[in-house]
């Protein structure tokens, strides 16, 4: 079992074309065309892989959230439409192409626990096959050029994300955050924090080649979860009973309430890992398991997995009765130890 | 600013076909109005807005304008997009790659800050001076550190390499 607390990873590989001005300052019909570009070369024969590639309009609110939920969209991008915006997605999720959002194009990869290097070789790849056909926006100093001066460089965005839940009920994030903003790295909620669930991401893509980006960015989330596992075994050590009561709590909910909402979910959750992890319930829950589950019962997920109805909305009863159902066949076996 | 009337901001990019040769302006709508009316139509080849018109203007090969002159002072416009000064200042974002030179002084310190310079992958298509720039940046950044950990005699060794590639060591 990969035992570390890292539950995510994702890329995100921004390019501008050389000619065509960026996208909030670009004539739709140059916009529309730059699309119908990539659709044919990715689409070509001899491409890697199979696409599939629709006008961002056409896809129902409900994929959007389910894309969005799988790190293969951005939640900016997924709101707002545009000209010549495409939503690409490699075959089986591996990949996936945004175009006109706020650069041309976004090349983006997300995968449960580390697989930063191999996502890698994945973008750096389709960045290879984009640019057969497109001049890249690039100044030797600056590196990528894009519209926003400050993510200049390498164009390459690190996501890392994390479940620290100790650290934030035991009000150490802040600190942590300011150490990481020293470092280049931002750290933010995800979910809403629900379960302690946190990214942490490069603000400037500037200054460090790809490897030296991923690495650093690596290297600042295993510090961060060393400490929320020290975090657990303290709290542990030191208050036995209430973090058994917190846990136990969770699981009886998992086990019998018949409605959940989104955020609730993702907190019981990230508390039977917890409980898990430090031998108060059984059998213990791994943090790329329970990541998969935290995904899972995403309202877009529900729709599109669960409810079998692409176009069904995102904010009806039934998708909190779904989600229910998902966590009490889930934790039906887990039982507290005593 | 309008090129006819020297009023009006200029909101009409026009290119018009005399003795053969191609020749654009950037006008107000109301003298590209005057001058289409004048024209009839004839050698007039488009009248778009401004950012779209310089656009096409610059793949056709007619070289990007910068518009100087504004309200109390001088004001910038992007030949290619169309982005002025002004733009720049509210939105913080530029219009296109040729922005990166019109407006290089309203690009932020720490964008060309050399410690943020940029060393990593490279456009295949890129010319040879950029992965050279590269290669200058990276030694030099080895050199800060070899120097900081006093490992003189590794310096020594980057120095000559900086030196072989026309790069005058600082410090």
């Amino acid at each position: 079992m990969d035992d570390t607390l890292i539950m995510a990873t994702g890329l995100l590989v921004e390019r501008n074309e050389a000619v065509t001005p960026f996208p909030h300052a670009a004539p739709p019909e140059l916009l529309e065309e730059l699309s119908a570009r990539a659709t044919a070369c990715l689409q070509r024969e001899g491409a890697p892989g199979e696409w599939e590639i629709h006008p961002l309009d056409q896809l129902s609110l409900a994929m959007r959230a389910y894309l969005v939920e799988r790190g293969l969209l951005t939640p900016d991008f997924a709101e707002r439409s545009g000209s010549g915006r495409l939503a690409g997605v490699l075959h089986g999720g591996r990949a996936s192409l945004e175009t006109n959002g706020a650069s041309h194009f976004r090349l983006l990869c997300s995968r449960p626990s580390d697989h930063l290097m191999e996502m890698w070789d994945v973008v750096d790849g389709l960045d290879d096959v984009l640019e057969a056909e497109f001049a890249w926006a690039f100044h030797d100093r600056r590196g990528y050029l894009s519209a926003d001066p400050d993510v200049c460089g390498t164009g390459l965005h690190v996501h890392i994300t994390l479940e620290i839940p100790v650290l934030m009920v035991t009000g150490r994030l802040g600190a942590l955050a300011v150490r990481l903003q020293s470092q280049g790295f931002t750290l933010a909620p995800v979910w809403e924090s629900a379960g302690g669930m946190f990214q942490i991401f490069n603000r400037s893509t500037s200054g460090r080649n790809e490897g030296e980006l991923m690495t650093a960015a690596l290297d600042a989330a295993r510090a961060v979860v060393d400490r929320e596992r020290s975090a657990r075994k303290a709290v542990y050590r030191e208050n036995p009973g209430r973090a058994r009561d917190y846990v136990g709590r969770a699981l009886g909910v998992a086990q019998q309430a018949w409605v959940v909402n989104a955020a609730e979910g993702v907190s019981l959750i990230s508390a039977l890992q917890v409980g898990g992890e430090l031998g108060v319930t059984e059998p213990a829950l791994s943090p790329q398991d329970a990541f998969a589950l935290m995904r899972r019962i995403q309202p877009g997920h529900i729709v599109v997995e669960e409810v079998r109805a692409a176009h069904g909305g995102l904010e009806e009863p039934a998708i909190d009765e779904a989600r229910a159902r998902i966590l009490r066949d889930t934790f039906a076996g887990t039982r507290a130890r005593r | 600013m309008c090129e006819s009337c020297g009023v009006q901001p200029a909101s009409v990019h026009v290119a018009r076909l005399e003795d053969g040769r191609i020749s654009t302006s950037d006008l107000c709508q109301s003298c590209a109005q005057a001058l289409g009316e004048e024209m009839g139509g004839n050698g007039l080849v488009f009248a778009l807005p401004a950012a779209v018109g310089r656009f096409f203007g610059s793949i056709m090969g007619v070289e990007p304008q910068e518009v100087v002159e504004a309200d109390g002072g001088p004001d910038l416009m992007c030949g290619v997009c169309g982005t002025t000064t002004s733009d720049v200042q509210e939105s913080g974002l530029l219009g296109c790659a040729s922005c990166y030179d019109v407006f290089e002084g309203y690009v932020p310190e720490e964008t060309v800050d050399e410690t943020l310079d940029h060393l990593g992958k490279v456009p295949a298509r890129n010319p040879q001076g950029a992965t050279d720039r590269r290669e200058v940046l990276r030694l030099r950044r080895m050199l800060r550190e070899l120097v900081d950990s006093e490992r003189y005699e590794e310096a020594a060794g980057v120095r000559d390499r900086l030196a072989e590639l026309g790069e005058m060591p600082q410090g």
